[in-house]
């Protein structure tokens, strides 16, 4: 199972995705209808649902803000 | 030809550079726009140039704002932080006496436009001490922005932006650096020199393609942006307004993949050229010994304070021809007013121009004997 994480713009999702990569969580990129929903167009990273908790840490430590998470 | 005008772009350019375009030109989709592969490849060659970019000048990517010069980051930096709320009745901007027109012209027209006043500090080209001094008797409480060059595109001398920024700092006003001509021939940060933007050209001391240029800006500077120019950004389509966050708030329609890509390979390869400046004192120390050339603004006992750029004329010959003399011997360099009014007064050179040699990474001190002889 999946969740997918909403970032403000596709710079802070590329570099989302490289911090939970360094951090050994595996994130790919999506801009599903799900990602839409939220603000007209835009990127998520999705990544597995039983990442979830830690994976937010690790972005509110590095100042990412995560504008919706979509289960 | 050799090539003696990096200042007005770096020359030549790299392999790497060249096959990184040619990568993202085959290669790659509209970045930020759709989330197929090739959109993604895009998006991923722009978060890399950003990428690279930190790296040389310490900061995050989302601090980076791509532009496509030095002048269009100078443009969305004047007058974007001149915003409502920074505009007061009697607010002032401050430039130095050796702005190139890509300062000069955007602040003439925020100041025309806003009915506030432009003024202007002198530049002392061998004492730092007095240049600061002119620099507090010139700013005040009304001082909103400071726009300076990190060096003179005329004569190369590098003005003591440290020093400056601390006073400007004190007085609360935004401090815009010029670096069109240091980026890539000495480290520039905003966090060292305690500045908010730093604007900067790609393709001149980085040695990407033309058509790039960035700007960082100081996380810490809380910086509020009005935009100048709107646009699709492939985010928060719903809004009438741009995103509210860098770097996309600042930049609007189809980015420059190629362009980017090898600006990223550049930066990547880029290390600080050291010989460049022991060329430089040796052509520096020849020309001095000519009576037939007069050299204007040039380093004296200070050469650690220039960049590799020395104007001159030859005595009773017209900087073009000049110039055009030496493109007949196939040598480059460039004549004339170099869009710095302002410099060229300061420099005593407004009435006839002059010659500005602009020594880069690739030249050779076989190069420099060869323009000495045929000057």
């Amino acid at each position: 199972m999946s969740i997918i994480l909403v970032l403000s713009s596709v710079t802070y999702a590329l570099k989302s995705q490289e911090l939970l990569k360094k951090n050994n969580i595996y994130a790919s990129l999506t801009r599903s209808p799900a990602v839409k929903a939220v603000k007209g167009c835009g990127y998520g990273l999705l990544i597995p649902a039983s990442q979830e908790m830690r994976a937010i840490q690790i972005l509110q430590n590095a100042g990412v803000n995560i504008i919706g998470i979509i289960s | 030809m050799i090539y003696f005008d990096n200042a007005a772009t770096g020359f030549p350019k790299s392999e790497n550079v060249f096959e990184a375009m040619k990568t993202a030109y085959f290669g790659s989709g509209n970045a930020g726009r759709s989330g197929h592969d090739l959109a993604n490849e895009g998006s991923l060659i722009i978060y890399n140039c950003r990428k690279r970019a930190g790296v040389l000048f310490g900061c995050e990517p989302e601090q980076v704002v791509l532009t496509k010069n030095a002048t269009e980051a100078l443009n969305l930096s004047i007058k974007g932080v001149f915003n409502k709320g920074r505009l007061k009745n009697k607010s002032e901007v401050l430039i130095s006496s050796l702005e190139h027109n890509s300062v000069l012209r955007p602040v003439h027209k925020l100041c025309t436009s806003n009915n506030i006043a432009r003024k202007q500090f002198e530049v002392d080209l061998y004492d730092d001490n007095k240049t600061v001094d002119n620099f507090k008797r010139a700013i005040n409480k009304n001082t909103a922005i400071v726009v300076a060059v990190h060096a003179s595109n005329v004569c190369g001398r590098i003005l003591p932006i440290k020093r400056l920024a601390e006073i400007a700092s004190s007085y609360g006003a935004v401090f815009i650096l010029d670096a069109a001509q240091t980026a890539g021939y000495i480290p520039v940060s905003t966090e060292k020199l305690g500045v908010d933007i730093i604007c900067m050209s790609g393709h001149k001391g980085l040695y990407g393609p033309m058509g790039t240029g960035l700007m960082t800006v100081n996380q810490g500077s809380k910086l509020y942006f009005d935009t100048i120019m709107e646009g699709g950004t492939g985010i928060g389509s719903f809004e009438r307004d741009m995103p509210e966050f860098l770097p996309e708030r600042l930049e609007y329609g189809t980015q420059n993949n190629c362009g980017f890509a090898g600006l990223a390979a550049a930066c990547e390869e880029h290390s600080y050229p050291t010989e460049v400046f022991a060329l430089f004192a040796y052509l520096l120390e020849k020309m001095r010994m000519r009576d037939d050339i007069i050299l204007y603004g040039a380093p004296k006992d200070n050469l650690v304070d220039y960049v590799p750029v020395l104007l001159f004329n030859k005595r009773n010959v017209a900087s073009e021809e000049t110039a055009a003399r030496l493109n007949e011997k196939g040598i480059a360099v460039r004549a004339g007013y170099h869009c710095a009014p302002l410099a060229h007064t300061a420099l005593g050179t407004i009435k006839n121009g002059g010659v500005r040699i602009s020594l880069g990474r690739s030249n050779t001190a076989e190069e420099v004997y060869f323009l000495l002889s045929v000057l």
